[in-house]
């Protein structure tokens, strides 16, 4: 299963099982999730993953939409050579 | 004599241009503040509603709302604070209760309601926002903030009110399993502000964060304690990312914030709050529940500087009952402190007398602060307020000689999760409503963030399939998260008194059995435990 469809399965039968939540529903200002939802999605992410997250990680821009979770495990996921390789390209 | 709206009068003189509610996308002085209620205290005069009507208020924290809020106050009608998470039946459940002539909604809420309970919703309805045209059902009339803003005069007619009526009701969870409508009188709420500002001292200098739902009475209380004083309210973008609300402390340069014990073991948690220099914060208020003496330890080293005030209470004291000030929080850290000024409260044993200092008993409350009663008029006949027309708290606790009060228990079946008053009846109905479920047995299990943590027994019917992730979902989609169990056990019945009720406390044996034994009627799809939510290898310390 893809990531993203891991993360709205996950959504939509632990925390708020409407269907109308997609990649870029935003969770917390349309009222999908409360914080002890939000907190529960958080340590859940670190679970399947296995990525580490740090307090300063969590913010809007990391976990907003199910598609910017995605983002940010995928970054946690690469190596320090690929992050390296993926700053250089957009430097070039 | 005074009403509540005077206090909001009396700030629009005395600081007209200072902000009275600040949020991420909106602002608005006292003076606009003033002039904008009368706006729609007007428009509500207009629409032939006030002394004696009732104005629901569904709504999340928005400036809108407040002055909404300070209108239907000023028009003389009641208000009614809904919960923003409520589920649509719950929803309707309270409004056929207290039949408000008004609602005051989002465009949010508004279509949420709209789709699943739409007869159930008032015919006038107020908005800051044009509502969705195809929402727009029915024969109803809609006043937007704006509009009534650019129509309506500012003369609204002196309200002859007596400060004994009601002025807001809030919705609190019930034992019966449905929200109970406390309701609030003038002097109930003016009474209480003002003992508790006796001790914390609070002035114009002063401003909050406020990140609780201002439906609830804990949110209320800021929003009035911070008219009284002329303090400044700002509204936090929400609790979701509690780092951010550690930058809007500092961003806002706000000198209080008041939150319940999963508010601040988070922030000690999950934040650098340890390591962050807040210098416009000079005092915290922790209510809604008891914070470890450990976990209090944390918060009073992380925040050297910050007095640390303690308070509890309840809806239907208005809600304050007791206050510990920062110099007693460390010598005392097991007491909930003494009761405000103008406030009795009492140890009764069994058969309702006294007990001696130390003896533990039912804490029971009297005062200028207590309810006028629920909108469903059963206070006295459930136990809540007794004949002599005392409060009833449900919670146990001690006494001593100096009026220092420790709580050692409950008495009633309330689970306090996040700050959350819940009720395991709400939540058995919902779970017992769903098919091939015969029985539920809801409790709370220790939880280091969220105090409480839910859990349930079920019994299955014969050869029924019901299953954990089942359970789950059907009781999301009728009930907040919060309020929804984490763990469904299943069992072949559930623990029973003589009279047939289900017997709470051995139903925390059998959890407590269950949960270390997964061969008893083992749920499909055994859910991730969560023993706490505290910091797990996932996290890293601040």
């Amino acid at each position: 299963m893809r990531m993203i469809e891991q993360v709205l399965q996950y959504i939509r039968t632990e925390c708020a099982p409407k269907s109308e939540i997609l990649a870029d529903t935003n969770l917390f200002c349309e009222g999908y999730l409360d914080s002890t939802a939000m907190l529960e999605v958080i340590l859940w992410i670190g679970e399947t993953f296995d990525v580490t997250i740090q307090n300063e990680d969590l913010s809007p821009e990391n976990f907003g939409t199910p598609r910017n979770i995605v983002d940010f495990v995928q970054r946690q996921l690469k190596t320090p050579v690929e992050l390296e390789h993926d700053a250089a390209s957009r430097i070039a | 004599m005074m009403l509540l709206p005077e206090l909001l009068s009396r700030c629009a003189e005395r600081f007209p241009d200072k902000s009275a509610v600040v949020s991420r996308s909106d602002q608005i002085s006292f003076a606009d503040l003033e002039l904008q209620s009368d706006q729609v205290a007007a428009r509500l005069h207009r629409l032939a509603i006030g002394p004696g009507d009732r104005v629901a208020i569904l709504h999340d924290n928005s400036v809108a709302a407040i002055v909404f809020f300070w209108g239907i106050l000023k028009s003389g009608a009641q208000t009614v604070d809904m919960p923003t998470l409520a589920g649509a039946e719950t929803l309707a459940n309270i409004l056929r209760e207290c039949r408000p002539k008004a609602l005051v909604t989002s465009d949010k809420e508004w279509n949420r309601v709209m789709g699943e309970i739409p007869d159930a919703l008032p015919c006038i309805v107020f908005s800051k926002n044009d509502l969705l045209p195809g929402c727009k059902l029915g024969h109803r009339s809609f006043n937007l903030l704006q509009d009534i803003c650019a129509e309506e005069t500012t003369a609204c007619p002196r309200l002859r009110l007596d400060e004994s009526q009601v002025a807001m009701i809030v919705y609190t969870s019930g034992t019966t399993g449905q929200p109970k409508g406390v309701m609030l009188s003038h002097h109930n709420l003016i009474s209480n502000l003002a003992a508790s500002n006796t001790l914390m001292g609070l002035t114009s200098e002063d401003s909050i964060l406020v990140v609780v739902p201002l439906h609830f009475i804990h949110g209320r209380m800021q929003l009035l304690l911070h008219t009284l004083i002329g303090g400044t309210v700002v509204l936090s973008a929400g609790f979701h990312f509690p780092q951010n609300v550690l930058r809007e402390i500092l961003e806002y340069r706000v000198t209080g914030f008041s939150g319940v014990p999963y508010h601040f073991v988070n922030l000690a948690e999950h934040t650098a709050l340890g390591r962050t220099a807040l210098p416009d914060l000079r005092y915290v208020l922790i209510t809604g529940g008891a914070l470890s003496p450990d976990a209090l330890r944390k918060v009073i080293d992380v925040l050297p500087e910050v007095a640390v005030h303690l308070a509890y209470g309840q809806t239907e004291a208005s809600p304050r009952i007791t206050y510990l000030s920062p110099a007693e929080v460390l010598a005392r850290p097991h007491s909930i402190g003494r009761a405000l000024p103008g406030v009795q409260v009492e140890i009764l044993g069994n058969g309702g007398r006294t007990v001696p200092p130390g003896t533990p008993g039912e804490i029971v409350v009297s005062g200028p602060n207590i309810m006028r009663g629920y909108v469903s008029g059963d206070e006295v006949t459930c136990g809540k307020i007794d004949d002599q027309g005392r409060l009833h708290t449900g919670d146990i606790g001690t006494i001593d000689d100096e009026g220092y009060i420790c709580i050692s228990g409950r008495q009633s079946e309330m689970i306090k999760s996040a700050g959350e008053r819940i009720f395991p009846r709400e939540i058995e109905a919902i779970i017992d409503a769903y098919p091939g479920v015969s029985e539920s047995g809801v409790l709370g299990v220790s939880d280091q963030l969220l105090g409480e943590r839910l859990v349930a027994c079920v019994v299955p019917v014969a050869d029924s399939q019901v299953s954990r992730d089942d359970l789950r979902t059907h009781c999301l989609k009728s009930l907040p998260f919060v309020r929804t169990p984490r763990e469904f056990k299943f069992v072949d019945q559930l623990p029973k008194t003589a009279s047939g009720k289900i017997d709470r406390v051995r139903l925390v044996s059998l959890w407590a059995e269950v949960a270390n034994r997964s061969t008893v009627h083992q749920d499909k799809t055994p859910p991730t435990e969560h023993a706490t939510l505290a910091p797990c290898a996932t996290f890293e310390a601040s």
